[in-house]
C-alpha cells in the first residue's frame, strides 16, 4: 500500500507564494499526472513531495507517515529527472546499483535487481557503458531503471520526456504506461504536455498559478471542464471560447454569438443555465463538435455559416479556421470538405457538447 | 522489539529514519551548512581576523612575553613617526620596492602580447618564462646572490667581458645598487605570473571586437588603447594587487640576499618588523609597525583599484 | 602556402624576442646547475660557459654534509598535512557556498576581507597564538595557518557550481548524506579543482620560509627552505656543495610544477578569468 496525501500545501519563496494551498489524495497504484503551463507550481509540488523543497505550510503524508520533516532518502520515493541526472562518472550498472548500496542490500540482491530492471527496460547490453555514450532515449531508460530497482513506495516523474524528440516521446510514453501496468507503483508525474497527461494518467490534476483547477479522469476533464482555464488547456486544438449572450426565446434558451449566430440550447441543459439568462457568458465548443453540413440544414437547427480563413489538412481531418466576431474559431471537419480559402462553409455545432462559463469567476455554469 | 521478525528489522533499518537530532529540515540544513564552513572559517578567524585585531590592540600597549600588558596610548606611533629613522628608511624602501609591480606588469604585458600571437611553440615559451614563479623564493635569493657575487658572479663576468665595467661591482654590498639588485630578482621571479594572468585576460577579449575595430579603421595602436587596455583592466588590477602584496611581504629574498643591508639600504617594513619582534623582542613596537604597514597596504590597494577602473570590489555572491 | 611563408616571415621578430627573453629567464637555472656539476667558475677566471668534466662530487659532498633527508622529510610531512587539510576544508566550505543559507553574505564578506589580509601583517599575534597552542617547533604548527586557502575554496565552489543541481538531488533521493554527496559525487566530478588544490597548497607550503623561520628553533624540525638558508650562512665561503644542495632543494618543487602545470596555472588564473 502506498498513498500520497497533500493537505493544504503552501509554498513561498521569500515573499512570493507560488503554491496556494493544494489538497490532493493519490490512491494506491494510481498514476496521477500534474499538468499545467510553466510556473503553475506543478514541479514545486512534486519537489515538495520528494523532499527537495521545504514545505512552507501544510502536510504531506505518504501512507500514514507525515513526511514534512523527513529527508528525501527516508521517504522511500524514487524520482526520474528531466535531465535524467545520471552520474557521469559511473557506468550504467553503477548508476542503477548506487542507491541500493546505501540501503544495505547485499551484492547478489543488487545484481539480481539491476539485471531484472535492465531486462525489463531492454538496456541489458548497455550496463557497462557510461551515460555519455548513450542516446537520449537510452539515458531515459537508465533513469527509469535507477528508480525501478529501488522498488519504492512512490515514483515521481519530473517532465521525464521533455528532452526527447517527438517520435521517441510517443514511444517512451507507451513504455511508461506499460511499465506502470506491470509494476503498479503509485506514481506522480509532472508535465506541461496535455497529450502526455491524457494518455498516461488515471487521474489528471490541472494546475494554474499555484492552484488546482480540476482533478479528474482524462475523459472527465475533457468532457466536463470545470473552468475556462481547463477548457482552454485540454484538447488539441483547444476548445473554441467565445464571448456570448444568453437570452430566452419562446421555446427555450438561445446562445447569441457575434451578430448573426443564434444557437438554441438543448432542452436537457436549460435548467442548468437558467440563472444566467440575459447575461454575458463564455461559450465553449470543441473543434471536433463542429460538424460539416454538406447540404442545406433543417430550419431551426443551430447553424454557423462562415468563410474559411485558413485550411490545415491533417489527413484524417481538416482544420478549418474562421472568424466569429474578432475571435478565431477552429472546426475539425472531414477531409476534403473544404477545398479553398474564402469558400463559405456551413457548419452544425453539436450543442449537446456545448459549455458555458461564468466570465466573472471563470467557472463552468 | 521482542517479537520483531527479520523482515521488520530490515525494513526498520531501511525505511524508518533514525530519529534526527534536529527535528526541522530547515534547521538541519542550516546547521549542516555551517558545520561545513566552520573548519575553514576557524582557520581564517584564528590566523587572519583575530591576529589583525590583536595586533591593533598590541600597538597601543607596552607588552613583552615576560611582562603583563600596560596601556601605552600612542607612544609607539610617536616613537615611530618622530624618532625612528630606520622606520622612515624602511618605509621609503618599501615604497620604492613596490615599483616592481608596475615595472613587472609592463614587461609582462609586452610578453603576453607576444605569446598571444599565433606563433609556433607558444606553449613552450610560456612554460619557460613562467618557470621562475614556482621556484622557492629562498632559492631565488641564493641563486641571484651568486649571480651578483663580486668575485665569482656571472653578471660581473659578462659586464667585464663586454668591456662595460673595468672593476667588478659588489652589487649587493653597495648602497647604490643593492635595492635595485634585489628588485631585479623579484621581477625575474614574478614576471611569468603576471604574464599568465594578463594572457588569460587577453584571451578573454572576444576576437570580434578587434574585427569590428579594424573594419572601423582603427589601427593597431588605437585597438590596443581602445580595446585591449580597457578590457584588460581587471587582469591588470589583479596583477597590481598581487604585486603590491608581494612587495609588502617580500621577506625571503631580502633575508637571504642582503638581510636589509648594507646598513639599512634594503630594509623593508616586513624585515624590520621581523627583526624588531623576533631579534629584539619588541613585540609591541613591531605590532605598531605592522598596523602601519597594513593600513598603507590597504590604502595603496584601494588606490590601485581606483586607478584601474574601480569596480574590482564587485563580487558575485551566488 | 604563400601566406604561411609570409606569416612565418612576419613572426621572426617575435620569435627572436621571445627566445632572448627565455634565455634571460633560464640563465640563472643554467648557471647554478653548471656550477653544481663542475664548480669551475668558483676557482677560475674567466669561467667557462660550457660545463667541462661534469661530476657528481658536490652532490655527494652535500648529501653527507647536510641532513638533506631530514629536511626533505620535514617538508614532506608539513606539505602532506597542508594538502589533506586543504582538500577537506576547502571542499566542505566550497560545497556550503554553493547553497543558499542565512548569513551567506556575511560569510562571503569574511572570506573576501580575510583574503585582503596578507599573512605577513599578522605574524606577531599568529606567532603568539601558535605559542599559546603549544605548537612551536611542530609540523602541525607549521601547517595550521595554511590549512585552508580562500582562493582554493572559490576554486572548489566554481567547480561545484558547474555540477547540475539535479545530480545532487538524485543523490539525496538515492540515500546519500551530504558528506557522501561531496565525497562520492562532487569530488569525482571536480577532479581539476582537486588537482589545483593539491598543487597550489603543495607549492605554497613547500616554498614557505618566513613562518618556519619564526616558529622552528630545533634544527631537526627545519624544512628545506630553512635548511637552505641556514646552510648558506653556515658554509664558510661559496662552495660547489652549496650549489648542489640548492639544486637538490629546488628540483622537487619544479618537478611537481612541470608535472601539474595545467592545474597550477588554472588555479592562479581562476581569479583573473572571473574578472
Amino acid at each position: 500500500m502506498a498513498t500520497v496525501t497533500l493537505r493544504s500545501l503552501y509554498k513561498s519563496y521569500d515573499e512570493t507564494e507560488v503554491v496556494h494551498g493544494i489538497d490532493l489524495q493519490v490512491a494506491h497504484h494510481e498514476f496521477v499526472v500534474l499538468v499545467g503551463p510553466s510556473g503553475c507550481g506543478k514541479s514545486t509540488t512534486l519537489r515538495m513531495i520528494a523532499g527537495l523543497e521545504d514545505i512552507t505550510r501544510g502536510e504531506i503524508w505518504i501512507d500514514d507517515t507525515l513526511v514534512n520533516e523527513l529527508e528525501p532518502q527516508h521517504r522511500d520515493i524514487a524520482m526520474v529527472f528531466q535531465d535524467y541526472a545520471l552520474y557521469p562518472h559511473m557506468s550504467v550498472y553503477q548508476n542503477m546499483a548506487f542507491s541500493l548500496q546505501y540501503r544495505g542490500y547485499d551484492k547478489a540482491e543488487i545484481r539480481r535487481r539491476v539485471t531484472e530492471a535492465a531486462d525489463v527496460l531492454s538496456i541489458s547490453e548497455l550496463l557497462e557503458r557510461r551515460p555519455k555514450q548513450l542516446s537520449g532515449g537510452q539515458r531515459q531508460r537508465v533513469a527509469m531503471g535507477r528508480a525501478m530497482v529501488r522498488d519504492p513506495k512512490v515514483f515521481l516523474f519530473d517532465e521525464p520526456l521533455s528532452n526527447l524528440d517527438a517520435k521517441l516521446r510517443v514511444s517512451m510514453r507507451g513504455e511508461i504506461k506499460k511499465l506502470h501496468r506491470r509494476v503498479a507503483t503509485t506514481s506522480i508525474y509532472v508535465t506541461h504536455d496535455q497529450v502526455e497527461a491524457m494518455t498516461l494518467a488515471d487521474r489528471i490534476v490541472i494546475m494554474n498559478e499555484g492552484n488546482i483547477e480540476q482533478i479528474g479522469a482524462p475523459d472527465e476533464v475533457y468532457s466536463k471542464p470545470q473552468s475556462v482555464f481547463v477548457a482552454g488547456f485540454v484538447g488539441s486544438p483547444t476548445m473554441n471560447l467565445l464571448p456570448a449572450e444568453l437570452s430566452a426565446a419562446d421555446d427555450g434558451l438561445i446562445v447569441n454569438l457575434d451578430r448573426d449566430i443564434r444557437l438554441p440550447v438543448p432542452p436537457a441543459k436549460r435548467s442548468q443555465y437558467a440563472d444566467f439568462v440575459g447575461r454575458r457568458v463564455v461559450f465553449g465548443l470543441r473543434p471536433e463538435n463542429i460538424l460539416w453540413s454538406p447540404g442545406e440544414p433543417n430550419d431551426g437547427a443551430a447553424v454557423i455559416r462562415r468563410t474559411a480563413d485558413e485550411i490545415e489538412p491533417l489527413g484524417s481531418d481538416t482544420l478549418v479556421f474562421f472568424s466569429v466576431g474578432d475571435r478565431e474559431v477552429i472546426g475539425r471537419l472531414p477531409p476534403n470538405s473544404v477545398r479553398r480559402i474564402g469558400e463559405t462553409v456551413t457548419m452544425l455545432p453539436e450543442m449537446d457538447a456545448m459549455h458555458l462559463f461564468d466570465p466573472a469567476s471563470g467557472k463552468a455554469i | 522489539m521482542g517479537t520483531a521478525t527479520p523482515e521488520d528489522a530490515i525494513s526498520g533499518a531501511l525505511r524508518r529514519p533514525r530519529r534526527p537530532l534536529i527535528a526541522k529540515r530547515r534547521h538541519r540544513q542550516f546547521v549542516l551548512t555551517y558545520l561545513f564552513l566552520i573548519p575553514a572559517l576557524s582557520i581564517f578567524l584564528l590566523y587572519r581576523l583575530i591576529p589583525l585585531g590583536w595586533n591593533f590592540v598590541l600597538s597601543f600597549q607596552f607588552w613583552s612575553p615576560t611582562k603583563p600588558a600596560e596601556f601605552a596610548g600612542l607612544v609607539h606611533y610617536e616613537e615611530m613617526f618622530l624618532f625612528d629613522d630606520v622606520f622612515r628608511v624602511a618605509l621609503k624602501n618599501t615604497l620604492i620596492y613596490m615599483l616592481t609591480a608596475p615595472i613587472g606588469i609592463a614587461i609582462a604585458l609586452g610578453l603576453a602580447l607576444l605569446v598571444n600571437t599565433e606563433i609556433k611553440n607558444r606553449g613552450l615559451y610560456r612554460t619557460l618564462i613562467f618557470l621562475s614563479y614556482p621556484l622557492m623564493p629562498v632559492g631565488v635569493g641564493i641563486i641571484w646572490g651568486w649571480l651578483y657575487n663580486e668575485k665569482v658572479g656571472l653578471f660581473n663576468f659578462v659586464l667585464r667581458s663586454l668591456g662595460i665595467i673595468d672593476e667588478p661591482i659588489a652589487f649587493l654590498e653597495s648602497f647604490s645598487t643593492a635595492l635595485a639588485a634585489v628588485m631585479t630578482a623579484a621581477i625575474w621571479q614574478i614576471l611569468g605570473f603576471f604574464m599568465i594572468i594578463l594572457l588569460t585576460g587577453l584571451q578573454n577579449i572576444p576576437n570580434h571586437l578587434y574585427e569590428a575595430a579594424s573594419i572601423d579603421g582603427a589601427n593597431r595602436w588605437r585597438q590596443f588603447y581602445r580595446i585591449t587596455l580597457p578590457l584588460l583592466r581587471p587582469a591588470i588590477f589583479l596583477c597590481l594587487i598581487i604585486g603590491i602584496i608581494a612587495s609588502f611581504t617580500s621577506f625571503d629574498l631580502i633575508f637571504v640576499m642582503t638581510n636589509g643591508g648594507p646598513g639599512r639600504a634594503t630594509e623593508l617594513l616586513i624585515t624590520y618588523i621581523y627583526k624588531t619582534a623576533f631579534q629584539l623582542g619588541q613585540f609591541d613596537y613591531a605590532g605598531a609597525l605592522t598596523v602601519v604597514m597594513f593600513l598603507l597596504f590597504v590604502a595603496i590597494a584601494a588606490l590601485a583599484n581606483i586607478l584601474t577602473g574601480g569596480d574590482a570590489g564587485k563580487v558575485d555572491i551566488n | 602556402m604563400a601566406s604561411r611563408v609570409m606569416n612565418n616571415y612576419r613572426h621572426w621578430p617575435i620569435h627572436t624576442t621571445l627566445v632572448i627573453v627565455c634565455i634571460l629567464m633560464l640563465v640563472p637555472f643554467y648557471w647554478v646547475i653548471k656550477t653544481s656539476l663542475t664548480g669551475e667558475n668558483l676557482f677560475n677566471y674567466p669561467p667557462s660557459i660550457l660545463p667541462q668534466n661534469p661530476n657528481p662530487y658536490y652532490y655527494v659532498d652535500a648529501w653527507y654534509f647536510v641532513p638533506f633527508a631530514r629536511f626533505f622529510l620535514n617538508s614532506v610531512i608539513v606539505a602532506s598535512m597542508t594538502i589533506v587539510a586543504n582538500l577537506i576544508l576547502n571542499a566542505l566550505a566550497g560545497y556550503a557556498l554553493t547553497r543558499h543559507f542565512a548569513g551567506k553574505r556575511v560569510v562571503i564578506l569574511i572570506l573576501l576581507s580575510s583574503m585582503m589580509i596578507p599573512f605577513q601583517a599578522t605574524i606577531i599575534p599568529a606567532y603568539l597564538i601558535t605559542r599559546d597552542l603549544g605548537l612551536l617547533n611542530t609540523p602541525l604548527g607549521l601547517a595550521l595557518p595554511a590549512f585552508s586557502h580562500i582562493v582554493l575554496i572559490f576554486v572548489f565552489k566554481a567547480s561545484f557550481d558547474a555540477v547540475p543541481n539535479s545530480l545532487i538531488e538524485a543523490a539525496r533521493i538515492d540515500g546519500l548524506s551530504e558528506w557522501k554527496i561531496i565525497y562520492k559525487i562532487m569530488l569525482p566530478l571536480a577532479k581539476p579543482a582537486v588537482a589545483t588544490n593539491i598543487i597550489l597548497s603543495f607549492i605554497w607550503s613547500w616554498n614557505d620560509f618566513l613562518w618556519p623561520l619564526m616558529i622552528i628553533r630545533d634544527v631537526n624540525m627545519q624544512t628545506l627552505p630553512l635548511g637552505l638558508s641556514s646552510f648558506q650562512s653556515y658554509f664558510e665561503d661559496t662552495t660547489g656543495s652549496l650549489y648542489a644542495f640548492s639544486v637538490m632543494v629546488l628540483a622537487p618543487g619544479l618537478l611537481v610544477f612541470l608535472l601539474a602545470q595545467k592545474a597550477f596555472i588554472r588555479g592562479l588564473t581562476s581569479g583573473a578569468s572571473k574578472g
